[in-house]
């Protein structure tokens, strides 16, 4: 019998003659791991197909732009004219294609990112439909796509009523809505006020305890319709807007105040505290496609690999009078990044260290390329405190305040100083989740922050 | 449509396989659209839409082979259909590769390079292609199976880099 791979080239090829059909057919009815392996190989050859073919247009659009005429140009107008052709037929079946009788559904689930879900009465499959009823989103991210064009992030934890392809309402976490024309008018409705959309994106959080609601536009226009009466504030980009109680609040432009979307319980930093937001911060660790701009992104590899990541925040304690800082304290606001299985996940713990010598050259855009500068050195490193995320938890507010991290700041020799986190432990499995926390670029969560408390007067 | 949008890949891609010449295959994945939602209210939920679609493409190819020997079919019905079926069964599963193959194939050597834009955008046969480039008709499909064998090493190997570098 001829090889088997060498009849299925041949009838990739159209190169078959009568003979070695009959035998490829012969083999193929043998097994049915040998028809797999058949249809395989012929799908395989129509997805190298319609990648060249997509490779060559992407060259050919772009010769074609540097130099308009020659050869390519035909070839362009000739595939041009197949994906015109296949578009229409699209086009013309979304204008004939019947709707199904049943079907009450006016919003999909298109995307989930680290989603932990409660009890709800809608699917919670990535593409599922949806139609009137209640999600509610424990952990992670769910991207909703209504008919009507808006586009609706979900941030955990966060219970959301869908009531239309134009309504829906919030009685806690956060949505950060994509309103395009055709959704003009799109309206949240919090227990405190109605939020209506009149073009691209904002932001709302409604907190649980109190029913507050948070408007925060990040482009364009929308009204806050007070529920307790029918007053209304109008914001335009970068404002936003706090609906408490009795009070409907006026716009405001404090755009250098992070968009709080939990409310963060009271922490005792009284006023002989200072907060101190980073001058710098990045991670090492990089991989193609996996990077964050907003978050730093923590990982700890199975095999100790060049896929570990750590993160490394820069301070300048200038404004703080050193030698009497008394007590200290990092925050890290802790985000799901989307990234690994949170299941393979154990409880994870977390180191901070302090890095000692002279380490203040390191800028963000070296560091984000692979790992620490060896122009720099390994440096020396101080552990200054540890702290563990339960399994299951990808989001939330953690903080090392230690007596080695107030030492660490008392003698460090200059004002700037650096700390790298890094995560202890390994998870169980490949996939492994990676954790992330808001750096100073993150548009809604708190940067890191360390709080400094001193035994007297500022510097 | 939603359901259409999404199945639309694994059909074509079946279609061509099938029939060789692409206005023809265009002509087929046509009227299997037209097909498709002329008779949507036969479609049971509780099936795969993707089997459903494939299954009416199956009859468009068929039919087509009755009406000229225009397809590469030289099956039996029987094969025919476990072919279909085989196809609904991967095409979930192999949706992936389509995302590396891009570029896979702009990081194949020139010479390679050529090659698939030859075959597989200009569509020339494998003697067309040796008048081209020199060589015999046999001397191009040895070298066209072992690109194959290379952009498949290519894409699983990224497959595997996906799974386990998050």
């Amino acid at each position: 019998m001829t090889d088997p791979e060498k009849l299925i080239a041949a009838w990739l090829d159209g190169s078959l003659n009568e003979a070695e059909q009959a035998e490829l057919n012969d083999w193929l009815k043998t097994d049915d791991e040998n028809m797999r392996r058949f249809t395989d190989a012929a799908m395989f050859e129509q997805q190298i197909q319609s990648a060249t073919v997509a490779v060559e247009e992407q060259t050919a659009a772009a010769s074609f732009n540097a130099s308009v005429g020659g050869a390519p140009r035909r070839e362009f107008s000739r595939r041009s004219f197949a994906v015109f052709a296949a578009a229409l037929v699209v086009i013309l079946a979304l204008v004939f294609w019947p709707q199904h009788p049943a079907d009450r559904t006016f919003a999909t689930l298109e995307q989930t990112r680290a989603a932990l879900w409660e009890s709800g009465d809608l699917p919670t499959a990535d593409g599922s439909r949806l139609e009137q009823g209640t999600l509610r989103l424990a952990e992670g991210l769910a991207t909703l796509k209504f008919d009507s064009g808006a586009e609706v992030v979900l941030e955990a934890p966060a219970t959301l009523i869908l009531l239309d392809a134009m309504n829906c309402e919030l009685t806690r976490g956060t949505t950060v809505s994509d309103i395009p024309e055709s959704a003009v008018g799109f309206r949240i409705t919090t227990p405190s006020a109605d939020v209506v959309d009149y073009g691209t994106r904002f932001a709302v959080s409604v907190y649980e305890e109190t029913g507050e609601t948070h408007t925060q536009v990040i482009e364009g226009r929308v009204q806050v319709e007070y529920a307790q009466s029918d007053e209304v504030v109008e914001l335009t980009t970068g404002q936003r807007n706090t609906v408490i109680g009795e009070t409907l609040g006026a716009a405001t432009d404090d755009a250098e105040h992070e968009h709080q979307t939990i409310a963060v319980k009271p922490v005792d930093h009284g006023p002989d505290w200072t907060l101190l937001e980073p001058v710098k911060d990045a991670y090492t660790g990089n991989v193609k496609d996996h990077n964050s701009n907003v978050l730093l992104l923590v990982k700890k590899d199975i095999r100790g690999g060049r896929v570990n990541r750590i993160a490394y925040i820069g301070f300048d304690l200038k404004d703080i009078n050193q030698q009497r800082i008394e007590e200290a304290e990092l925050l890290l606001y802790f985000a799901p990044t989307g990234w690994g299985l949170a299941s393979h996940m154990p409880d994870a713990t977390f180191s901070v260290y302090g890095m000692i010598g002279d380490v203040t050259d390191w800028d963000e855009s070296i560091l984000h390329k692979d790992r620490f500068p060896a122009a720099l050195g390994t440096p020396e490193v101080v552990h200054l405190g540890s702290f563990t995320i339960p399994q299951g938890v990808q989001k939330g507010r953690f903080h090392v305040r230690t007596e080695v991290l107030s030492e660490f700041l008392r003698k460090h020799p200059t004002s700037e100083i650096s700390l790298k986190v890094v995560r202890d432990t390994v998870a169980r499995d490949n996939g492994t989740l990676v954790h992330g926390f808001a750096s100073r670029r993150h548009p809604v969560l708190p940067p890191p922050t360390l709080a400094i408390r001193t035994d007297g007067e500022l510097r | 449509m939603r359901l259409w949008t999404a199945a639309q890949p694994a059909v074509s891609g079946y279609v061509r396989s099938l029939v060789r010449d692409r206005a023809v295959a265009d002509e087929v994945l046509q009227e299997t659209s037209l097909v498709l939602f002329r008779r949507f209210d036969e479609y049971d939920e509780q099936r795969p839409f993707v089997a459903w679609a494939l299954g009416i493409a199956r009859f468009q190819v068929l039919s087509l082979n009755r009406d000229a020997a225009r397809s590469r079919v030289a099956f039996d019905t029987n094969l025919l259909a476990r072919f279909t079926e085989t196809w609904g069964e991967l095409a979930p599963g192999a949706s992936d590769r389509s995302l590396f193959l891009q570029d896979c194939i702009q990081r194949l050597a020139a010479r390679a390079r050529q090659m698939v834009r030859l075959r597989y955008y200009e569509e020339l046969t494998a003697e067309e292609m040796a008048r081209q480039l020199g060589g015999t008709g046999a001397a191009v499909r040895v070298a066209l199976q072992r690109i194959r064998q290379q952009l498949r090493e290519c894409v699983e190997r990224q497959l595997r880099a996906e799974g386990e570098t998050p």
